[in-house]
């Protein structure tokens, strides 16, 4: 099944030219080059407080670097939608997870109709009609997906997407991220889970301290 | 059309969750009673006396009451971050501002009509069949109050120095409102509908000068650091 009714999507290309980020005298991120395009799922790796999420911030727009850009270019006159999903999950917890998506969706002027397929794909029908306030951590985590998703964008940004969740609904996670990359979407990850974000990474990048140290691997450039 | 279709979903989000928790309402109702019963029982038996202090005392209620409504609001969209998605969602952000606004001034204007029929009760205010000319005045007062308020919100934003900022840049600026809200109820009080209409039309005025602002400056003042 596919994740979105709309199978032709803008093609993107996301840069990242010398992405520096401050935080009083602390360098969050510091100097990142990168670039990563349509079609590709790339994970970010790296320590605790190395800059990952915040570089994942800065990519949505949802902070403003101190230096640097972030440049998203795509089919001209199409708009590039972009979807965040951080730890928090950017959900209303007096909504139910229909809602919230319905609500996401009919803000992003995408289609509302396959609202409840996308949550069964994620293993939540049964609990579409339940306030989020009353879910598992888990349980949001997928919905937060579902939301973003559900928006139907051509760039996802996900921070620890299988973070709290169990094996069976990480697979399904994990599963989901790789059709929406297949779908015709950038797919950028944040994840601790090497094993399962290793087997779903088409390339993988390495922040310590905010600074890119590393890009893996073989297996993507073929992308390039 | 896409700025208003998404101001109204928005706004519809708001209204819908504070009817099933009623955190808001219930907490600016009870601020609001309190304050006429307080100041009612300050000001002593003498009737006449509280009926001419009817509507400053109204009117300040609502002016509390709508500090509190703001921060419930906003929690609404802080609380796991909601307002990053919606950021993200929109073509236009000014949607937020008017969505907020609008669920602002229906909430506010709720409360406003409820405290008037407090003061009738609590205050012995005769006002007869002229208090219907309450409506536009609360309606008014409130969709002022509410853009200014939303305004201000956005503006301070969710720093350590909020709880003084906010109450210190907004009550200057709504100075004019509670102004005409007073003049326009105690005008209404003793009938005299040109004098309503006056106050009325300033205080329409006022609503469109912060609306036009807010839609100004709103994603600038708004927008993540």
């Amino acid at each position: 099944m596919r994740l979105l009714s709309q199978p032709e999507r803008p093609r993107v290309v996301l840069t990242a030219s010398g992405l520096s980020k401050l935080y009083g005298t602390t360098l969050a991120v510091v100097g990142v080059e990168f670039t990563a395009r349509t079609g590709e799922l790339v994970v970010l790796r790296g320590p605790n407080a190395s800059g990952k999420s915040t570089l994942l911030r800065l990519l949505a727009g949802l902070a403003s670097p101190s230096a640097g850009r972030v440049t998203l270019t795509g089919d001209a006159g199409a708009r590039t939608k972009v979807a965040f999903v951080g730890h928090a999950g950017h959900l209303f917890d007096d909504l139910s997870p229909e809602e919230n998506l319905v609500l996401a969706a009919r803000l992003a002027g995408a289609d509302a109709t396959n609202i409840l397929a996308l949550l069964d794909r994620l293993g939540l029908a049964a609990v579409a009609r339940s306030r989020c306030r009353e879910l598992s951590s888990g349980t949001l985590r997928r919905v937060a997906l579902a939301r973003a998703l559900a928006t139907e964008p051509a760039v996802l940004l996900v921070d620890e997407p299988f973070a709290g969740l169990d094996a069976g609904a990480a697979d399904r996670v994990a599963g989901v991220l790789a059709e929406a990359r297949d779908d015709g979407r950038l797919v950028i990850v944040v994840s601790h889970e090497d094993a399962r974000s290793s087997r779903l990474a088409d390339r993988t990048i390495e922040l310590v301290g905010g600074r890119l140290t590393e890009t893996e691997p073989a297996a993507a450039r073929h992308v390039r | 059309m896409t700025l208003a279709r998404d101001s109204l979903l928005l706004a519809h989000k708001d209204l819908r969750i504070e009817l099933r928790s009623r955190a808001g309402l219930a907490a600016t109702l009870t601020l609001g009673a309190s304050a006429l019963m307080i100041v009612g029982l300050a000001a002593g038996p003498d009737l006449a006396q509280l009926r001419s202090l009817a509507p400053a005392l109204t009117a300040i209620a609502v002016l509390f009451a709508a500090l509190v409504m703001a921060e419930r609001l906003d929690a609404i969209d802080r609380e796991r971050e909601a307002l990053d998605g919606i950021w993200l969602c929109l073509s236009d952000r000014r949607a937020i501002y008017l969505g907020k606004t609008l669920a602002m001034t229906v909430l506010l204007s709720v409360l406003g009509l409820a405290l008037w029929l407090l003061a009738l009760v609590l205050l012995d205010v005769r006002a007869g069949a002229s208090v219907l000319g309450i409506l536009p005045l609360v309606l008014l007062s409130s969709c002022s109050m509410a853009s200014a308020t939303t305004l201000v919100v956005a503006i301070v934003g969710a720093g350590d120095r909020r709880a003084l900022l906010l109450p210190v840049l907004l009550l200057p600026m709504l100075v004019p409102t509670l102004l005409a809200t007073v003049n326009g109820s105690r005008a209404l009080l003793e009938s005299d509908p040109t004098g309503v209409l006056g106050w009325v039309v300033v205080l329409a005025a006022e609503a469109a000068l912060f609306i036009g602002l807010g839609l100004l400056t709103y994603e600038l003042v708004a927008a993540p650091e």
